[in-house]
């Protein structure tokens, strides 16, 4: 290495020098590409450049077969993400909870030709998607490969998505028919581990099988991807062994630890590791399985029973229940597939949600320091048909039954359960911007970037998970709630903790997700631009937050005040009552005039008292409390006068001792505030 | 001085993993035809399995349109797509199917076959998103832990069970933890009694000698007896439908009529004790397929007249239910069933069993049109018509 450095620094290596051949025995030989790029390498001189293309290690990419997420949930979103680019209407989703054997994955789109399928196989990690190949494969529109066949955005990227399986399985296979064939496709495969040790050029990450099988049902499409071989990792993940098996540890040993354990409220349980027939394990003073919903619900409204589940846990035991807290992980990955997959809200779009739902809709400026604006309206009226605002779930029906729970994104934004605080109803803020990074080529800001979004501030956000900023990226989201805001600094972490907010990205950002799908590349121009707007909008919705929550403070205040008031009146008004009766005009009254004041000969039947002589200004009224307490000081004196003067006692006195008598009352009154 | 190796030899699990070998399952080189691709099966598909399905429906229309069946279909799926095709689409009925198959392993050839025989019928637009078939035997629904029994209990009660069992149904010891039959036929009968209509009971079995467990044996000779001092009519029933006594018959006919006459009056009498239902013993098919024991000691084989796999169509109507007034205030009775009456109609419907083979054989335009369905059935799931054809005429032959 030394002597290479030397000889290249003394210029000694001509451009004939470097050859394959004077590589060192272990670096493997260069592909056609690599060779082209050196044998032109060789004919320049020094100074002149070879302009070529960075390319990857395909090793890197083979590893997504070796799994590359954490949770199993990802694997079904990744499944879905395509079925939904294969312009399917449903995915239904079937396991053998809690037995976690054979998981199957069912989509009508489609299907693939055996083209699509083949080069699915050869370019693992790769996409047919988005690109000119996808078209003649017939997994993009003819006219735009950003588009499925039959319009929709495409939201996956086929060669990770179908590899994501990796994560539950070794081994699958995959049932395929497009329409107007008179075949279904059948792909088996099996898959190795990764030992880091290969030095191929391409790795080979599996074994695989095609055939056909003649189909009838010409017209019928779709694809169907069994998983039979789940690996025992993924099954004690989904049947959160780790827990069972540490109760039945504690119970075996008789600990205490028994009560400590976190059992979630609801689970579908394990299979008993001493049962050879897989049946349900018991659960001391449990039961065996605890659902949210029973077997009269339907799909829908076993979803719903899952999502009213946590408000209903919130009045129990759990004042802020958290996922984990309240569901098993099988619960848990229902829940994360309504967050990530582009299916409806289970109740509806918060930009078709009436105005009456919350206390008011705001508009995000995307000026620097700009300020939200509120949007009057209707209260039947929603932000959509306010605002012109375009975002919806799927512009195409699009379900997902999971064991026959029909999966729904898990937010609600009316009549949420009604919780204490001086802002009774939910503040509703929504944005939509488009920017087009203008100063930037589009190599480096990576075209276009728009988004809508709204930002929900309620008392109670739950559950606690749902806390936070969830970026979705054509309905599709991996990343879940980010509770830091995209790290927005702040110390009212509170209120923070009161906010959930949703970012429909239209156009960008893809290229910022790192390819897990489950986390931003924070450097990319699309994220540091969202991470701004973000930003933003949260110092605009502080402001209005701060405002709103400030005049309903002082309107309270106001309304005690006027209470207050109000009383003192109708003491006098008693005394005055049970001595005249209904004619209480009949009877003279306390007037308060200014000392300089000259016409008030009119008024003689009442008892004028100078004001200004009466109430000096004692104390200072700079404070608004300091002007309530003032005011009802003065409010009781001149009560205190009228029910005198309803007993006629001031008609003996002069109207000197009148102000004189007014002016001991109010002193008296005001003693404590004197001192 | 080191201690030697105070670490000691890994003991701890490694992931067991369920695929042994690094190797991809592909599809089975040769696809053979199997015993209940036979015409005389698909007679008993549709002579009976279907058209009592559709008489049903038609005396019993379903209010929400979806007929929910169970059953222990093979890997083809032949039966669901059968009863598809002919009930379903005609009826404008959707379908909700469960089924238990616990041949299904990872490392099957076969699994391909049930993959694709189910997504095909997954395809058909009227058949229930829930339908599935799960990977467990039928006994599992013996123990309401097992995720069959779950299963069944959240998409059932069912307006047909079909066991097609590919055995005998009283074939094990009663009392067999390893072997719970009669426990899971009991706890489905119990989740079926939560239907609040009438439903179908299908069942096929063996019965042969060598598919009874003399235990049965023994206690169905029992109940015969006691019949025949009980109920009036029963004794004089079995001489007039198979000229003898019961007694007097001989051994391959005795034989099939207890047996037989054993499984309705041991469902029967579940019925009767189940307060409110009424057992309708409908049809019985039946045809040999069991060639004799090794030894060739079957009694079936010294009288070729006799059969020894039935198919049993039953129909359990549900009936008006009182609650029982103790100190005698109201006097309104629950309908229960008789035992007795069930013995009668059991004997009956023996007498009037059809036997497949005959039917097949002496009914061209039956035998063709069995043949035809079956042959586009099988076309479907995967076989070569003429390949059936020669199969077809070296079973009839």
């Amino acid at each position: 290495m030394y002597r290479l450095t030397y000889t290249a620094s003394q210029r000694e290596i001509g451009p004939e020098g470097l050859k394959t051949s004077d590589l060192p025995m272990s670096m493997p030989a260069p592909d056609s590409r690599s060779q082209g790029v050196l044998d032109e390498l060789h004919t320049k001189g020094f100074g002149e450049a070879v302009e070529t293309n960075l390319e990857t290690d395909e090793q890197v990419i083979a590893r997504v077969t070796d799994g590359i997420y954490r949770q199993p949930a990802s694997a079904f979103r990744e499944l879905i993400s395509n079925a939904y680019d294969a312009d399917a209407s449903r995915v239904v989703i079937k396991t053998d909870q809690p037995r976690f054997q054979r998981i199957t994955v069912e989509d009508d789109g489609n299907g693939m030709t055996e083209e699509a399928l083949v080069n699915l196989v050869h370019h693992i990690g790769g996409s047919s998607k988005r690109s000119e190949a996808g078209v003649g494969l017939r997994v993009t529109n003819d006219s735009d490969s950003a588009l499925s066949p039959g319009g929709r955005r495409l939201i996956g990227k086929i060669g990770i998505g179908l590899f994501s399986v990796s994560q539950l399985t070794r081994t699958f296979h995959i049932v395929t028919k497009a329409a107007g064939t008179n075949h279904r496709l059948i792909c088996s495969v099996v898959l190795r581990q990764f030992d880091g040790k290969s030095n191929d050029t391409v790795f080979k990450p599996g074994l695989v099988q095609i055939w056909k099988e003649p189909a009838l049902d010409t017209e019928a499409h779709g694809t169907t991807i069994i998983l039979d071989g789940i690996r025992s990792t993924a099954r004690q993940t989904l049947c959160s062994d780790g827990l069972w098996t540490s109760l039945r540890q504690a119970i075996e040993s008789e600990e205490n630890a028994v009560a400590s354990l976190p059992i979630p409220r609801f689970y579908v349980g394990s299979t008993d590791p001493q049962s050879d027939q897989e049946l349900i394990a018991e659960i001391t003073n449990e039961p065996a399985v605890s659902l949210p919903w029973d077997e009269s619900d339907t799909p829908l409204s076993a979803f719903r029973q899952l999502v009213d589940s946590v408000w209903d846990s919130s009045q129990r035991q759990m004042a802020n229940p958290k996922l984990d807290s309240l569901f098993d992980e099988y619960l848990q990955v229902i829940w994360q597939l309504g967050l990530a997959v582009p299916v409806d809200y289970v109740e509806k779009h918060p930009f078709d949600t009436c105005l009456k739902a919350w206390s008011g809709l705001y508009a995000f400026s995307n000026k620097k320091g700009g300020s939200a604006q509120q949007i009057p309206g209707e209260p039947t009226s929603s932000p959509r048909s306010l605002l012109n605002l375009t975002n919806q779930t799927s512009p195409t029906p699009f379900r997902v039954l999971f064991d026959d729970v029909e999966i729904r994104r898990p937010l609600c934004f009316e009549s949420l359960p009604q919780i204490a605080n001086r802002i009774a109803k939910p503040l509703m803020f929504v944005g939509q911007c488009t920017e087009t990074f203008k100063n930037q080529p589009v190599e480096f800001s990576g075209g276009p970037l728009s988004f809508e979004a709204y930002l929900m501030w309620s008392p109670k956000i739950l559950p606690v998970d749902h806390q936070g900023v969830l970026i979705r990226i054509l309905g599709a989201s991996g990343t879940l709630f980010d509770p830091t805001f995209l790290k927005y600094q702040t110390s009212e972490l509170f209120r923070m903790r009161q906010i959930t907010c949703e970012i429909f990205v239209t156009d960008g950002l893809e290229g910022a997700l790192n390819i897990d799908r489950e986390s931003l590349n924070e450097s990319h121009s699309h994220s540091v631009f969202l991470r701004s707007w973000l930003h933003n909008a949260l110092r605009q919705f502080t402001a209005v937050h701060k405002r709103v929550a400030k005049e309903l403070r002082e309107d309270d205040r106001e309304e005690a005040h006027q209470q207050v008031l109000s009383r003192i009146d109708e003491v006098v008004n008693r005394v005055r009552y049970s001595l005249i009766g209904e004619e209480l005009d009949a009877l003279p009254s306390l007037r308060f005039i200014e000392s300089d004041e000259d016409e008030y000969d009119e008024y003689d039947e009442d008892y004028l008292i100078l004001e200004d002589e009466i109430f000096p200004q004692m104390f200072g009224r700079d404070t608004v409390a300091k002007r309530d307490r003032l005011e009802v000081l003065e409010k009781k004196t001149e009560a205190i006068g009228n029910v005198i003067a309803a007993f006629g006692i001031l008609d003996s006195l002069t109207p000197d001792q009148r102000n004189l008598l007014l002016k001991a009352i109010f002193e008296v009154l005001c003693d404590e505030e004197i001192a | 001085m080191p201690v030697s190796n105070p670490f000691g030899e890994s003991e701890l699990d490694s992931p067991a993993e369920s695929i042994k070998e690094y190797a991809v399952v592909g599809p089975s080189a040769h696809r053979d035809f199997l015993p209940w691709h036979h015409p005389r099966k698909h007679f008993v598909r549709s002579e009976q399995w279907a058209f009592i399905l559709e008489k049903h429906l038609q005396l019993n229309p379903k209010a929400d349109g979806t007929i929910k069946w169970l059953g222990l279909p093979g890997d083809d799926l032949l039966d669901l797509r059968y009863i598809a095709e002919r009930i379903c689409e005609p009826m404008q009925q959707r379908l909700l199917f469960l089924g238990l198959n616990n041949s299904i392993k990872a490392d099957s050839p076969n699994k391909y076959i049930l993959d694709r025989a189910l997504d095909q019928m997954r395809k058909l637009p009227l058949v229930d998103e829930g339908s599935n078939v799960i990977v467990d035997s039928f006994n599992s629904l013996a123990d309401s832990r097992s995720i069959a029994y779950q299963t069944a209990c959240k998409l059932g009660p069912f307006d047909v069970v079909n066991l097609d069992l590919c055995d005998g149904m009283v074939k094990n010891r009663p009392n067999d933890s390893q072997k719970p039959d009669y426990n899971a036929i009991q706890t489905l009968l119990g989740n079926q009694f939560r239907n609040p209509h009438p439903w179908l009971f299908y069942f096929t079995s063996l019965i042969g000698e060598q598919h009874c467990h003399e235990q049965v044996l023994r206690k169905f000779l029992k109940l015969m007896d006691e019949n025949i001092e009980t109920c009036d009519g029963f004794g004089a029933a079995i001489e007039a439908q198979f000229g003898a006594p019961l007694t007097a018959l001989n051994d391959p006919c005795r034989l099939f009529v207890v047996n037989l006459c054993g499984i309705l009056k041991w469902l029967g009498a579940i019925c009767v004790n189940q307060t409110g239902w009424r057992m309708e013993t409908m049809v019985i098919d039946c045809y040999t397929v069991f060639h004799g024991a090794a030894d060739g000691s079957d009694v079936h084989l010294r009288d070729p007249s006799v059969d020894d796999l039935v198919s049993v169509a039953i129909r359990f109507v549900p009936k008006r239910v009182v609650a029982y007034d103790p100190n005698g205030l109201g006097t309104a009775r629950s309908q229960a069933d008789s035992e007795c009456r069930i013995a009668l109609e059991a004997v009956k419907r023996m007498k009037e069993r059809r036997r497949v083979e005959d039917c097949l054989r002496e009914d061209e335009g039956i035998r063709q049109r069995i043949i035809n369905e079956k042959m586009i059935l099988l076309e479907g799931a995967g076989y070569a018509r003429e390949r059936y054809l020669e199969k077809v005429e070296e079973w009839l032959a």
